[in-house]
């Protein structure tokens, strides 16, 4: 069951995915078509450059206002400004062009994407994107005896790296055939997410990614005593404020989408495979912040809410 | 129109996705299959052929100091599971074989195991366990009929392992 739905999920949301993308395309390239003869390709700078250029919502007002703060001036400002001072949004919009000609300035913009190096898109920086997980703390309201909150940074690069930075606390609070396990700690994960759509240049991304997790933490243990039936008397089960400490390597698939201005959603699976875990004598951590379960290599579903940051 | 079709059909999606998540992090398998607790292993061996198993015709083990029968009578025996006492770090056995016709004569061996006991929590499911890792140097037997004792896995726990080879 669990494997058909998230099978299910991620076609479902897959397909909208492609969906969305393919058709915004079209109209990006109409919105830049005068701006491809405004702007050389030869010359690269990370705001000017064609691939911040070609956003998908970028109008030829912000367009100006871009040239403007930058101070520069070309032969091409004078064309830029000309045009969108005396032509309305609507105007430009509105030029029909051949599929033909639609195709051709394309593959175009892509090979231009293509032929920037690897540094000059790392220097590319387009703005930051804080999100939140909803996953864990709704399980919690459901009646999950663990709770997992988190909060993730993640740095666009030229649409294409995302280096990513996550700071959670977990708790967990369970009582299983009245033995109780307790702890809660904080947690991190860094890693770097790879956007398989860098070259469409818009907010919707389907992402892999690789992440490094760790958490220090410490945990209570306390159980009913152990009754022996042959030979009669009792064991006492009962750790407290035992210490540990886990790391964990995650690959992670995902997507995001626009919802409404600086406001995206997304959801991720994660596979994660523990490499350390501290056992102590008479424990093993049950629960480890983050990571969940100390039971082998485990799934992780996050759905995010995301802010595009105005930085 | 048409881009507004497009973010509504990215936004119904992801809630579709939002609530198959709540489905597929709901279903949980957390369940344990274990012994109930952790149990000596012996193998028999014959001293002369200590590659293959022995084959006991008869055998019984009680526990010391209690009238439990561990293993009543048991015929073609060649290798026996025994607990341990969980709340002391020691466990006598008494080994019954069966009647020499010869000499009609039952005769009887004694294995004490002196160990350290370990209470383990395992997990939510699996609960907890008394772990023991025997101490080799504190083993002792009579040589009734058993020639020779050696204990391969010294630790103890709700797994099923070989510990101890029995020699006859």
């Amino acid at each position: 069951m669990r494997i058909i739905s998230i099978c299910f999920s991620s076609i479902l949301l897959t397909l909208s995915f492609c969906f969305g993308s393919e058709s915004t395309l079209a109209a990006s390239s109409i919105q830049i078509n005068h701006l491809e003869k405004s702007f050389p390709a030869s010359s690269f700078d990370p705001e000017l450059s064609p691939s911040s250029l070609l956003k998908r919502d970028t109008t030829p007002m912000e367009l100006d206002s871009l040239v403007q703060k930058k101070g520069k001036t070309t032969k091409n400002d004078s064309i830029l400004k000309k045009g969108t001072k005396n032509k309305p949004a609507e105007e430009i919009t509105q030029i029909e062009l051949s599929p033909k000609e639609l195709e051709r300035q394309e593959k175009r913009r892509i090979k231009r994407l293509e032929e920037m190096t690897f540094i000059q898109r790392i220097k590319a920086y387009k703005r930051m994107q804080v999100s939140f997980d909803l996953v864990g703390p709704a399980n919690y309201y459901y009646g999950y005896s663990w709770l997992r909150t988190e909060a993730q940074l993640k740095v666009n690069l030229d649409n294409q790296f995302f280096p990513v930075f996550t700071l959670g606390y977990a708790k967990c609070d369970d009582v299983t055939d009245g033995t109780k396990y307790k702890t809660s700690a904080p947690y991190m994960r860094i890693g770097m997410d790879y956007n398989m759509r860098w070259k469409n240049q818009n907010d919707n991304h389907l992402f892999l990614g690789l992440r490094y997790g760790f958490s220090s933490f410490k945990y209570d243990v306390n159980s009913p005593d152990i009754k022996d039936e042959i030979w009669g008397g009792t064991n006492e089960v009962n750790y407290q404020n035992e210490s540990s400490s886990a790391h964990w390597l995650e690959t992670v698939i995902g997507i995001q989408t626009k919802i409404w201005g600086p406001i995206l959603a997304g959801w991720d699976f994660r596979y994660m495979v523990s490499i350390g875990v501290k056992e102590n004598e008479h424990t093993k951590p049950y629960y480890i912040p983050g990571y969940g379960e100390n039971n082998g290599p485990s799934f992780m579903f996050t759905y995010r809410i995301i802010y595009k940051l105005p930085l | 129109m048409h881009h507004n079709k497009i973010k509504y059909f990215n936004l119904f999606t992801l809630l579709t996705c939002f609530l198959l998540g709540f489905i597929t992090i709901g279903c949980t398998d957390g369940y344990c299959i274990r012994n109930d607790r952790g149990m000596a292993n012996f193998y028999f061996f014959s001293k002369e052929d200590t590659d293959t198993q022995l084959i006991l015709k008869e055998l019984t083990v009680n526990a010391e100091k209690t009238d439990v029968i561990l293993i009543n009578k048991e015929s073609s025996v060649k290798e026996i599971n025994l607990p341990l006492d969980e709340s002391r770090d020691s466990t006598v056995y008494i080994l019954t074989y069966a009647i020499d016709k010869t000499t009609s004569i039952q005769l009887k061996d004694t294995i004490t195991l002196n160990y350290k006991r370990s209470p383990q929590y395992i997990s939510a499911e699996c609960g907890t366990a008394i772990y023991y890792t025997l101490d080799e140097k504190k083993v002792r037997y009579t040589k009734h009929v058993i020639k020779d004792l050696l204990i391969v896995n010294p630790l103890i726990t709700e797994v099923d392992a070989h510990h101890i080879n029995l020699f006859f």
